[in-house]
């Protein structure tokens, strides 16, 4: 690892870079973050970029929204840079962040969501790139009406349920880490899960 | 049963996850090989897998969308002027660093938000600095020298500790 410029380097942060040596890499970048070396966050921002902003599109489904949500994460990251203590792993920390403004934002639009569920938007990118890859326009529309299937069955699913479902699926975040997103038990994530993953099967079963 | 022999997940209560962790291919490969030992006799177990299997298939078309390719600029668009906000809002900022670790406890944060946003009401109010050149008997007073602040930016910034506060409340002094 790279010695980070001696000017930084006051006695506080020489010690807490002594700690962050034998801590995991993420939490090595947040102290050099500490320690001024902006470089570090972008590093940060390109690690955890991708799968924070996927999560927020899947819980919200608007990019746009997902974005300003990430955007807003990451701030917050920058923010707590000088109060930052690796009690956790940095990703289960941005995870309950990430998870925080996303169930809020939800819950600040329950009204606007139901009248959107009804039509559920198809102008993502995903649907595009389907045209793209499929050349038979009749295959393209079944498989388009099965994915927005899926979003409306995910997207009625109670807000707890929904982020445990998408952190287990498509995150593939440990139950310990999700529980701790959550703020709950390891036993009531898996109990959450069971149940979404039931009420998913009943509302998808008539696609097998 | 044979003292080796995987319990049924579906009866018991203690490794229920089991058959969840099949399908998301998460189980090492001798638990896997337990389990699919069990299924081949379990007709409850194997109905369980292949549903949850199907369904697993179908949550595979949920793709993500394409990023903004300016994301980032944007992100550090808010950090620079995050950098540039007056020092009573990033005090305040600090003070309810929402869900990350090392913020303060909710009581102190409240209190020590308070002393902020009066102090920079009392440096910020504008024209004639009334407490300057009077002396100020009484709360009556105080709140009528602070009340001119108590404008849209700090009711959001009230409404946004509010929303922290809750946060952190859960959380337990800030700490995972
Ligand atoms: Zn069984």
């Amino acid at each position: 690892m790279p010695e980070p410029p001696k000017h930084f380097l006051t006695d506080g942060v020489q010690t807490d870079m002594a700690v962050a040596v034998a801590l995991e890499p993420d939490a090595q970048l947040m102290f050099r973050v500490r320690a001024g070396d902006t470089a570090c966050f972008a590093q940060l921002l390109e690690r955890h970029r991708n799968p924070v902003i996927h999560f927020l599109y899947r819980m919200v489904q608007n990019q746009a929204v997902a974005e300003e949500l990430a955007q807003e994460v990451f701030l917050r990251v920058y923010r707590s840079r000088e109060s930052y203590e690796p009690t956790a792993k940095f990703t289960t920390w941005l995870y309950r962040i990430a998870t925080h403004l996303a169930l809020n934002y939800l819950r600040d639009h329950r009204r606007e969501r139901a009248d959107r569920s009804m039509d559920i938007e198809t102008d993502d990118g995903p649907a595009r790139q389907l045209t793209d890859r499929l050349p038979n326009i009749e295959q393209d529309l079944v498989r388009q009406a099965r994915l927005n299937e899926v979003r409306l069955a995910i997207e009625r699913l109670p807000d707890k349920q929904r982020a445990a479902v998408l952190m287990h699926k498509y995150q593939e975040l440990e139950y310990s880490m999700i529980a701790q997103a959550l703020k709950c038990s390891e036993s009531a994530v898996k109990s959450l899960l069971f149940r979404a993953y039931e009420t998913l099967r009943v509302r998808l079963a008539h696609m097998a | 049963m044979n003292k080796n022999e995987l319990s049924c997940p579906m009866k018991n209560s203690a490794q229920p996850e089991l058959l969840l962790d099949y399908v998301a291919r998460r189980l090492d490969a001798a638990r896997a090989a337990a389990l699919e030992d069990h299924a081949a006799s379990c007709e409850c177990c194997q109905q369980f897998m292949a549903d949850q299997a199907l369904l697993w298939q179908e949550l595979d078309l949920f793709e993500p969308a394409a990023i903004s390719p300016k994301f980032d600029q944007s992100v550090y668009a808010r950090l620079a002027a995050d950098d540039r906000s007056p020092w009573w809002v990033r005090t305040w900022r600090k003070l309810f660093a929402a869900g990350e670790p090392g913020a303060w406890r909710p009581a102190m944060a409240l209190s020590a938000a308070c002393a902020v946003v009066l102090t920079a009401g009392l440096i910020q109010l504008p024209g004639s600095m009334p407490w300057r050149h009077t002396a100020i008997h009484g709360s009556a007073a105080v709140e009528q020298a602070v009340a001119p602040v108590a404008d849209a930016r700090d009711v959001e910034l009230a409404e946004k500790a509010l929303e922290d506060l809750e946060m952190l409340q859960v959380v337990s002094g800030g700490k995972l």
